[in-house]
């Protein structure tokens, strides 16, 4: 799967090692990712699915190799590739909604229940509205 | 903000090497591949202030630490290094039902060099 979309580059620019690292997962909410241009950090509990669930596995770390391809390659190179699946630049940094920013600036940052609600709350406002959820921005 | 890509001087820098003793190499494309790294080169990687962490939204940050106060750039690096963990000797094993298997297969569709 993964070599389907990459085969096609011959002279990719990569790292000379790519590391597989190990964390405890609590930094990222158990979840894999990428860090730099050669780092995957794996959590404890992905790894413990290798024993049983190989395929799962294998199919999680093909992604995360895409990932460190992809933070290899030229720039434009690599927004094109992106374009083939609709990921476009979005040129600037997304920012929260107003009434999200005055919530989390009483302190509600860590509470992800009142967060959650009130993303909720804006959703179904947007839908009355008949807007799409929003992708919003300050800039 | 935007990755970075390519391999300029400064992201070279940016490329850990290390990893412990006892892993195998498993040849990824050309001349590079995939090794379990050791707790010191994980931690280096995220201990960096890079597009990642800049990008973060103050809002972000408190969460994924679970604070009700927005961490600085430094508590959240700190923070994440922190759970780096080494590999066990079990875990080494990986190599060989994961990490191994995986290689033939790899090198095969992307190119071996």
């Amino acid at each position: 799967m993964l070599s389907k979309k990459v085969c096609k580059f011959e002279n990719l620019k990569m790292p000379p090692k790519i590391l597989l690292n190990l964390t405890t997962g609590l930094e990222e909410g158990k979840a894999a990712y990428c860090r730099g241009l050669n780092g995957i950090f794996l959590p404890r509990n992905m790894v413990e699915w290798a024993t049983e669930n190989f395929a799962e596995e294998e199919r999680l770390v093909s992604h995360e190799l895409w990932h460190i391809i992809s933070r290899n390659l030229e720039p434009a190179v690599r927004d094109e590739v992106y374009r083939v699946i609709n990921y476009l630049p979005f040129g600037h940094r997304l920012d929260y909604p107003p009434l999200l920013k005055v919530m989390l600036g009483r302190g509600e940052g860590g509470n992800f229940a009142n967060v959650v609600a009130l993303c909720k709350l804006i959703y179904r406002s947007e839908r009355f509205q008949t807007r799409t959820l929003p992708l919003w921005n300050t800039t | 903000m935007e990755e970075t890509g390519g391999h300029n001087a400064q992201e070279k820098q940016d490329v850990q090497q290390t990893s412990p003793q006892g892993t195998k190499e498993l040849f990824f494309y050309k001349e590079t591949v995939i090794v379990l790294g050791d707790v010191e080169g994980g931690k280096e990687i995220l201990l960096k202030s890079d597009d990642y962490v800049l990008g973060l939204s103050d809002f972000e940050k408190a969460a994924k630490l679970q604070l009700a106060k927005v961490p600085s750039v430094e508590e959240f690096t700190l923070f994440q290094s922190s759970q780096v963990i080494p590999w066990e000797p079990k875990d080494l094993e990986v190599q060989n039902y994961f990490i191994e298997p995986m290689g033939p297969d790899l090198s095969i569709r992307i190119g071996r060099r």
